[in-house]
């Protein structure tokens, strides 16, 4: 197996964990970190897919994840703040694990 | 509780199938052969650097990036429009060892971030890299307490936010004045890429770092550094 494919395979795994948090967890920042790691998981994906034999490896798929990870780091931060404030209109800022979220 | 447990059940096995249908997706050989990457290789020559990722970037795929900087921006003004700025920082004294580690750490840090703005032309690097860095910079000089230069200007601020997009469209709005029969109209000449790649990069730079840096203070211009994070005051 080459070492490209491990990284396509473990970005798989990531997109499932990923997936399942996000769906299934209903604490909003277990889901924002659900959301999270399925977007490591592409972003390991496009660079394990960006290997090639000769000639270094594609850059497309290089400059696509260097700007995907800064946008989703942004809206990983937008989400948070939106987060805080749902908890500050609610009044708690609890972790519990239910609620109508 | 129990219909729960049956839905976690049928999700944990929708989203494995789903994982195993995209990595045999990605895994077929012909989804790991570089489609787009030969056809930058070739068109290297026009696009006026030598890095391919920055060629890609700043010039063939230059629209994409500047709406992937509005992504920031609108990022930026949505986290800002949900606190109020006007909120009072409290100064107290910061811990000495974060002070002394980071405060030394800070300048290395920042000549790494204006490096790798000025290897984006031909390394690794680039506005989005220096970005990054720079913001990070910004964070750590806000959890140790001080404020980040220029920042308290509003009209600094407002100018730094949006100088990354309206760069990218005065470059635009250039090609499409000065645009030539046969040449494509919204875009730069192989002859002036390098010239704007190189002011697009400065200031994309400029505006990633400050909004990452906005977007972690939140909308306060300080931090509160013994509350942690990005607790409220």
């Amino acid at each position: 197996m080459i070492p490209s494919q491990i990284y396509v395979i473990a970005g798989a795994g990531l997109v499932s964990v990923g997936v399942f948090a996000w769906v299934v967890r209903r604490h909003l920042v277990r889901r924002m970190m659900g959301v999270n790691i399925l977007s490591t998981g592409v972003f390991m994906m496009l660079i394990g897919g960006a290997r090639r034999v000769e000639g270094g490896p594609d850059g497309v798929p290089q400059a696509m994840v260097l700007t995907g990870i800064v946008v989703a780091v942004s809206a990983t931060a937008l989400g948070l703040a939106l987060i805080q404030r749902i908890y500050d209109q609610r009044g708690e800022r609890s972790v519990e694990e239910r609620g109508p979220m | 509780m129990r219909t729960r447990h049956i839905f976690e059940y049928g999700v944990a096995l929708a989203s494995l199938g789903l994982g195993g249908l995209v990595a045999a997706g990605a895994l077929r050989r012909r989804s790991l052969e570089p489609a787009a990457g030969d056809v930058v290789q070739g068109l290297l020559e026009q696009s006026g650097v030598s890095s391919v990722v920055t060629a890609v970037l700043l010039n063939f795929r230059a629209y994409d990036t500047m709406l992937e900087v509005v992504v920031l921006v609108v990022a930026f003004w949505g986290a800002w429009s949900l606190h109020p700025t006007e909120a009072r920082v409290h100064w107290r004294p910061s811990d000495p060892i974060l002070m002394r580690t980071v405060g030394g750490m800070l300048p290395v840090l920042w000549l790494l971030g204006i490096y790798l703005l000025w290897a984006g032309t031909s390394r690794p690097g680039g506005e989005f890299a220096s970005g990054a860095v720079l913001g990070a910079c910004g964070v750590l000089t806000l959890l140790i307490g001080e404020r980040v230069p220029a920042t308290q200007f509003r009209p600094a601020r407002k100018v730094v936010v949006v100088v990354g997009v309206v760069v990218f469209m005065v470059a635009g709005v250039a090609g499409a004045l000065s645009a030539q029969g046969g040449s494509e109209v919204w875009s730069y000449t192989a002859g002036e890429a390098r010239g704007w790649i190189l002011a697009i990069e400065v200031a994309g730079a400029a505006t990633i770092a400050f909004v990452l840096l906005g977007l972690f203070s939140g909308g306060r211009e300080g931090l509160d550094v013994e509350s942690g994070g990005g607790e409220a005051p």
